[in-house]
């Protein structure tokens, strides 16, 4: 080749190649942009786990501890439930050693905020996950539910029957005693529906004798009494789930569902209260009521599953009717599988429902499924309309008495879902523009109780 | 050829080697909106040039949607709040008066309104979708392009930007192999937090 053909080739080939290099490197360097942050909780361990989800041009979680974080062991304590509002997160702590229970509650601030950008707010992930108040110790009574109403936690201790409200802005700020108060009410596993920060309901798990069925009411208003102003008795016991809805208050026990309307005055008294009822229907091999365990709520409407297997189906009321009734959806599930309590995201306008669906006996080895429910696909807010839009099957739960279902939580744009396989030690990762699973993490141990903080980082 | 093509190819070399997404650190970020002597935003943009960014960035966000790719909705979506808040000041500048006056700031809450909802549905509230607003949206636009006397059409975005890969679910083999994640070491009671482990 002449020399100056060769020198010609050099020009035309240099820039190919340091355009081609360039875009390699790009391509190697898509600024990471964290999605949202989940804590978890791995039952194997008995700890609370954290990592920030962050994509590039592929997934990755980047792990990392909760500063300060007390020192639980599986043999001692179990995390119960834990709910977030406002980047504090609450965490249920139950002791398992009679002798000396150290059960409680820890309040982590997440380290996850929105900073005012002009017109808008961007989520930041520059803090780490911190204890902001820790209480372990004998007097807790083993807390299980956490219920938020309006910047508040509340905690129901099943041994101490009562419950515990803890305020949020004194505990942002303090991380002190103030803003903890103690009401009495509720008994043995206690769930709570509280409205407008100004009245509770606690129930009472009793299943037969002179607390089955029992609703104590609480006025939580500044220096009340702190008692029960009043109690009244559903038909059934069994309660094990409480909400409030459009002015209404809706408890789940042994036979369905039952609501009464919200005493925010707190001026009924048990002889002038009403008590409804909405049947869920009977199983027809056993002759028993349909029930549910725990409420979901998304608008005016309370959502809820019931059965198993073939009988299995989600639940709809609408709480904003004067007499609500059940629209209830079948899902199609194997015999062995029951719903989990469903799990609702609001994503790009539309409204789902995931529900699990997990085996019955842990020694079972039926596939087990993720179930996506569309609530409203006409968009006209009446989820008369609900339908299943897709099943898929998941890996393994691991069951074991109320642990060891699989869980789901949502970045707070409602565009990706992280869910918890327990019995294969792995996170999942979905887009929900598309109910595709992204990535899928090894990350041990049994992860449960799931919950995500924030949403994708926005970067212009 | 060779004496054309050589300077085409190092211009090339010269405008992919300049090109970043991201100014260098202490580099202000230049955009439409300049900082006056108050420190108050100011536009340098004439109403007809403001109106075609208008049109260019609904465009941007409208096949952002429908390519299904919001993240190039998403800064469209923020920026045009910007613009639409400065457009009623830049009209003002140029002394456009009287009903044209009163039907720039018609489209301009409208406009507000309806991007606004589709914010809200994106940032996973109770908004309204792209499509659902598309009509509001395109009508205001041309009431501002007819005034602005510029084309109300504009190009379509350039939505083939490469998004993360996905796997279908259905796909999906759980006894397939899974990414790692690097494991977190124990930490005792008497340390300090671990740090993060390498990603």
């Amino acid at each position: 080749m002449l020399p100056r053909y060769r020198l010609l080739l050099i020009f035309i080939l240099l820039p190919l190649v340091l355009i081609a290099d360039s875009h390699r490197a790009s391509a190697q360097n898509v600024r990471p942009t964290t999605i949202t942050r989940v804590f978890w909780q791995d039952r194997e361990a008995g700890k609370l786990s954290y990592a920030d989800l962050v994509t590039t041009n592929k997934w990755n979680l980047k792990r990392g501890w909760v500063q300060n974080f007390p020192t639980l062991t599986a043999e001692q304590h179990s995390l119960s439930q834990m709910q977030h509002v406002d980047g504090m997160l609450m965490l249920a702590v139950r002791g398992t050693d009679d002798e000396n229970l150290q059960s409680g509650w820890v309040a982590i601030d997440t380290g996850v905020f929105e900073e005012p950008h002009g017109n808008h707010f961007h989520w930041k992930y520059t803090r780490k996950p911190t204890v902001k108040r820790a209480v372990l110790d004998a007097e807790q009574g083993n807390p299980t539910h956490v219920t938020v109403d309006d910047n508040t936690f509340y905690l129901g201790h099943d041994a101490k029957n009562g419950f515990t409200q803890v305020t949020l802005p004194q505990l942002k700020t303090s991380g002190s005693a103030d803003g903890v108060r103690f009401f009495s009410g509720g008994g043995g596993h206690i769930s709570l529906a509280v409205v407008d920060n100004a009245v509770a309901y606690a129930t009472w798990i009793d299943r037969e004798g002179e607390n089955a069925g029992r609703v104590d009411v609480i006025s939580l208003e500044a220096g009340g009494s702190g008692e029960p102003a009043y109690s009244f008795r559903l038909p059934s016991g069994g309660i094990h789930g409480a909400t409030t809805n459009s002015g209404k208050v809706f408890f789940a026990a042994a036979d369905g569902v039952y609501w009464v309307q919200a005493d925010t005055s707190v001026s009924e008294t048990a002889e002038t209260v009403q008590v409804n009822h909405i049947s869920l229907g009977i199983d027809e091999e056993t002759q028993t009521p349909f029930r549910t365990n725990a409420f979901a709520n998304d608008r005016n409407w309370v959502v809820c599953t019931t059965g198993s297997g073939p009988t299995s189906a989600l639940c709809l009321l609408n709480a904003a009717s004067t007499s609500p009734a059940v629209i209830r959806l079948p899902v199609s599930a194997a015999e062995g599988l029951r719903l989990t309590a469903p799990e609702l995201v609001l994503s790009l306008g539309k409204r789902y429902a995931f529900v699990f669906q997990d085996r019955i006996e842990a020694t079972s080895d039926v596939q087990e499924q993720l179930t996506v429910i569309e609530l409203d696909p006409n968009r006209d807010r009446n989820f008369s309309d609900a339908r299943v839009r897709t099943t898929m099957p998941v890996g393994a739960s691991r069951v074991e008495g109320h642990h060891g279902n699989h869980h789901i939580c949502f970045d707070a744009y409602g565009r990706h879902a992280v869910f918890t396989e327990p019995g294969e030690g792995i996170l999942n990762v979905m887009t929900l523009n598309n109910l595709r699973i992204v990535a899928r993490f090894r990350v041990g141990g049994a992860p449960d109780s799931i919950v995500a903080v924030g949403a994708p980082e926005h970067f212009h | 050829m060779s004496r054309y093509l050589i300077p085409f190819l190092m211009s090339t070399l010269v405008s992919v080697s300049g090109c970043r997404s991201e100014p260098e650190d202490g580099q202000p970020v230049v955009s439409s909106r300049e900082m006056d002597g108050d420190g108050d935003p100011q536009s340098t943009l004439s109403f007809p040039e403001a109106v075609s960014q208008l049109v260019t960035l609904r465009n941007q966000i409208r096949d952002g949607f429908a390519a299904d790719d919001v993240d190039a909705a998403h800064g469209p979506l923020h920026d045009v709040g910007d613009l639409l808040t400065d457009l009623e000041q830049i009209a003002d500048s140029e002394g456009i008066a009287g009903d044209q006056r009163q039907a720039v700031t018609a489209a301009v809450n409208t406009l507000l309104d309806a991007f606004g909802a589709v914010d809200k549905t994106l940032h996973g509230g109770d908004g309204s979708t792209y499509p659902e607003e598309a009509d509001t949206i395109d009508a205001a636009v041309i009431e501002l392009a007819q005034i602005a006397g510029v084309d109300s059409a504009g190009a379509s975005a350039d939505t083939t930007a490469a998004t993360v890969p996905e796997t279908d679910a259905a796909s999906v083999d759980v006894a397939e192999p899974v990414p790692a994640v690097e494991p977190v070491p124990a930490v005792e009671p008497a340390e300090e937090p671990a740090p993060e482990p390498k990603s």
